[in-house]
């Protein structure tokens, strides 16, 4: 039975129906002649006139044929041999089976896959053949003796990532190293031009059911309350399905979705989670793997932050922690910090506590041990001078760590003082937008003058140069020292704007190097790999350059490729695509039976232009 | 097509075209028709011996002159060879007969003029010559006869007739009576002689031997050679009949026929002891006068 490969051509054949219609009813526009008398005219007709309706109509019919054979070569006209042996070719020459191990040969095929039927054509093939034959296996031939031998290869021959044949360009390298014999390639995806020698046997399906995950997205909205944004791909036929999301294997959310072919959709799962392996999973579609993707919440416990307040006010605006605590919490980072107020230096707290916020001196209950465990552990300290009763209080309890003394406690009572200088070259500083055109109006009533140090880093000065916020490293540890309290008697420091970005940024900057540990973590697939080796998570579409995933209907590809690149139809012209059956081109059939038909039209009408 | 055809023909100037010939040619052709202008009288002898010509001398026998000649009463009488000489009838009459079928219509795609045109421009040069000679000269047309005219100094009486003519019949095969009346006759006869054959040879047959007949046999080369090569659907200019057919298949079979029909009617010609002229009007009409004095 003729095939076709170009079918739409042959609506030209409508043309040739025409020709006959117009050949039956139309009559002829012929030349008129007047001659002076058809007597002899009549005489030689009659002699011949059989002769000559003979010719007209075998004329017609040739050029009916010729027309015919035309359309038929541009539709690129085959004949299907039905059976399930796969031609191997020239039968004198020995050839080579290239089984395909890509992902996508899972593809149910009935109640099989892909993978299963080529396998059962390849041992046909090897019955059948009566030549020497090759299986290509692992970048190799293999001279196949018997069946058992021919066994344990397929055997070995498994659905892998990567697969035995590499990606395209060592493939193609590979399969060159024998270009005299014929290769058979056995697939169910073509997107690159194979060999000339090699013919590639085809696993067609019409109607492919498919869709696959392109991506996943997760973002973290509360603390608990996670986005997942999936964005669906299909190029199959359209269908409905379902996308699922699982928590350690147990589904907790569902939804039904339409794919519809080639058109990306966009899934959003809102989910309250915690840490742990999450699944998205598409539904039935002709893929036999699970069309998944995974992804993990971190475990990590978030960063505590303990704010030590040694003078606390039951009046929130006139408790330092007040303005600390607001700072912290407006925070986009806020869920990976909690944040604790202690008045007290407990035992175990510097085991307890990742950052440490000193606020006031005046604290009720000192565990010393702890303290000093605090500042040689080298844990971050942020530490406001606080409202401590008088200076030499401060002295006497910081001094010892901070290593410096004679402080002095200044008033701005009679010379005001304000917030002008900024370090710019400051890590904290310059990720702070504005900061220098506003902190400017925020006046400082009281201070304690740090001038008189000199192993300080001013992050904030004012007008005269006075640091009022410094970096000091004590024993390896980060000190952020403010020279004046948040208290509203000492300054308005608490009412900027920048403040909780200052505080903030301050905090990152004392945890740069755990804070971005302890963002929303999602695995990479490669990652999950190789947690996972036994079990391949996502299918590996990408074995050859530029080719379109698994899901994607094959004839769709096919043709677009066909359309794209002369020196790819030059290839699949010898090739076969058809499942369980051989295609035979009959162009050169067509083309010999163009030339004897044209042949025979002019040898009929010789004599015309003979005449002529 | 007719239109256009009539239209070529009634423009046509025949007494330009005629004056045209006449300068190429010369009194002599007439030689052609077995008569003779006053310069070469009695230097040849009628091919036909009847009423009409009259005897004049004896002259010795010298070889290569025409036995058919030989006086063999004298012969018996004085044992010499003598040849009657005859004086031509100076006053021999001329019909022209003319086919006007729609047939003579016919101009091939490289002829200049019509069959018809043809004629009566050839027919103009002849009159012209022989109302030199002081010949009567009569035209007929189908039914129509103009009456011998004997005393006309110029061709412009019979141009007339050429353009008030109508076209519709062939020959009058019985003009006949119109040559009975007064003696001895040259009748030349115009046509393309696409008729039945064994008609004609019936009609030539029956013509009388007394009088000279030339029958100007105008035909055009495509009439004998198509031209066509593709399928063409031929009219009959005359019956309107049509027949569709190719060509390139029948046109030897056709060739055959035509020159069948030649053949045929040359030879019933020529065995009547008549005088058959083919005038192929692809040819220059001076080339074919010409060749007058060959036949």
């Amino acid at each position: 039975m003729f095939k076709f490969e170009h079918p739409y051509f042959l609506f030209f054949l409508l043309s040739a129906f025409i020709l006959v219609i117009l050949h039956l009813i139309r009559k002829k526009k012929i030349k008129i002649v007047y001659f002076s008398t058809i007597y002899f005219l009549k005489k030689s007709h009659k002699k011949i006139s059989r002769k000559l309706k003979i010719k007209q109509f075998l004329l017609f019919l040739f050029r009916l044929i010729i027309l015919v054979a035309l359309i038929f070569l541009v539709s690129k006209t085959f004949l299907v041999k039905s059976g399930d042996i796969i031609s191997s070719g020239d039968s004198e020459q020995s050839s080579y089976i290239i089984l395909d191990n890509r992902y996508t040969m899972l593809r149910k095929n009935g109640l099989t896959t892909d993978f299963e039927v080529a396998k059962e054509k390849i041992v046909k093939f090897f019955q059948n053949s009566s030549n020497k034959n090759y299986f290509f296996f692992k970048d190799e031939l293999h001279l196949i003796t018997s069946k058992e031998q021919l066994d344990n290869f397929l055997e070995k021959i498994e659905i892998q990532y990567p697969p035995y044949l590499g990606n395209y360009h060592s493939f193609s390298k590979n399969i060159s190293k024998y270009p005299k014999m014929s290769g058979i390639f056995i697939t169910n995806i073509i997107s690159e031009r194979v060999p000339e020698n090699i013919k590639v046997h085809f696993i067609e399906h019409k109607k492919t059911e498919n869709a696959y995950i392109m991506n996943i997205n997760i973002k973290q909205i509360d603390s608990h309350i996670y986005q997942l944004e999936s964005d669906i791909n299909s190029e199959g036929v359209a269908f409905k399905t379902t996308i699922s999301l699982l928590k350690d294997g147990k589904k907790i959310a569902n939804k039904m979705i339409n794919i519809t072919p080639k058109e990306k959709q966009r899934v959003i799962f809102s989910f309250k989670g915690d840490s742990g392996q999450y699944k998205i999973q598409l539904g039935n579609d002709d893929l036999l793997e699970d069309n998944s993707m995974l992804f993990s919440i971190d475990k990590t416990s978030p960063l505590k932050i303990v704010i030590i307040n040694g003078g606390m006010n039951p009046i929130p605006y006139l408790d330092e922690s007040f303005y600390l605590v607001n700072a912290i919490e407006s925070s986009p980072y806020k869920h990976h910090w909690d944040i604790i107020v202690k008045n007290e230096i407990e035992s175990d707290i510097s085991k307890n506590y990742d950052l440490f916020i000193f606020l006031d001196s005046n604290f009720s209950n000192i565990d010393k041990k702890e303290l000093e465990n605090i500042v040689y552990l080298k844990k971050p300290i942020v530490l406001s001078v606080g409202n401590s009763t008088n200076i030499d209080e401060f002295n006497d309890f910081w001094s010892p760590y901070l290593k410096w003394r004679n402080i002095k406690d200044e008033s701005t009572k009679n010379s005001f003082k304000y917030i002008s200088m900024i370090s710019s070259e400051h890590q904290i500083v310059q990720k702070i937008p504005f900061i220098k055109s506003e902190l400017i109006e925020y006046p400082i009533f009281r201070y304690l003058n740090f001038t008189t140090e000199q192993d300080l880093t001013p992050i904030l000065s004012m007008n005269d140069g006075t640091p009022l916020f410094v970096e000091k490293t004590v024993n390896d540890s980060k000190w952020l020292i403010f020279s004046s309290t948040l208290s509203r008697s000492w300054g308005d420091l608490p009412l900027s704007t920048h403040f909780a970005p200052l505080i903030q940024e301050s905090i990152l900057y004392l945890f740069s190097d755990k804070l971005t540990k302890r963002e929303p973590y999602f695995y990479s697939y490669s990652e999950i790999h190789k947690f996972f080796p036994d079990k391949i998570l996502k299918p590996d579409w990408y074995q050859l350059p530029n080719s379109k995933v698994g899901a994607y209907n094959t004839q769709y590809i096919y043709s677009q490729f066909l359309g794209r690149d002369s020196k790819i139809e030059k290839s699949t012209e010898n090739s076969q695509f058809l499942e369980g059956e051989e295609k035979i081109y009959l162009k050169n059939w067509l083309i010999l039976l163009l030339f004897l038909v044209l042949f025979l039209e002019h040898i009929l009408d010789f004599k015309r232009y003979f005449k002529n | 097509m007719y239109i256009s055809i009539l239209l070529v023909w009634y423009i046509l100037d025949y007494s330009k075209e005629i004056e045209k010939v006449l300068k190429k040619t010369s009194p002599q052709i007439l030689m052609g028709l077995s008569c003779q202008t006053d310069d070469f009288f009695g230097k040849q002898p009628s091919k036909k011996i009847g009423q009409g010509i009259e005897f004049n001398h004896y002259s010795p026998y010298t070889e290569g002159e025409n036995v058919k000649n030989i006086d063999w009463k004298a012969f018996g009488r004085l044992e010499k060879l003598f040849i009657k000489k005859f004086e031509r009838d100076s006053n021999e009459r001329f019909l022209f007969l003319f086919d006007t079928s729609k047939s003579m219509l016919f101009k091939g795609s490289d002829s200049l003029y019509s069959k018809l045109e043809y004629s009566f421009i050839v027919a103009g040069v002849l009159t012209y010559y022989l109302l030199q000679s002081q010949h009567p000269i009569a035209y007929q047309f189908s039914n129509y006869f103009t009456g011998y005219q004997s005393d006309r100094k110029d061709f412009s009486f019979f141009v007339e007739q050429f353009e008030k003519l109508n076209i519709n019949s062939s020959i009058n095969w019985e003009f006949q009576e119109n040559i009975h009346r007064k003696g001895r006759k040259t009748v030349l006869i115009f046509s393309d002689f696409f008729e039945d054959i064994n008609f004609l040879v019936e009609k030539i047959k029956k013509l009388p031997e007394l009088h000279s007949f030339h029958f100007f046999h105008t035909i055009d080369n495509s009439e004998i050679d198509l031209k066509e090569s593709d399928i063409t659907k031929y009219v009959d200019m005359e019956s309107g009949e049509e027949i569709v057919t190719d060509p390139s298949e029948i046109y030897k079979i056709y060739k055959e026929e035509v020159e069948t029909h030649i053949k045929i009617l040359k030879k019933a010609i020529l065995n009547s002891g008549f005088y058959y002229h083919k005038f192929i009007t692809n040819n220059k009409i001076e080339e074919s006068l010409m060749s007058l004095l060959n036949s």
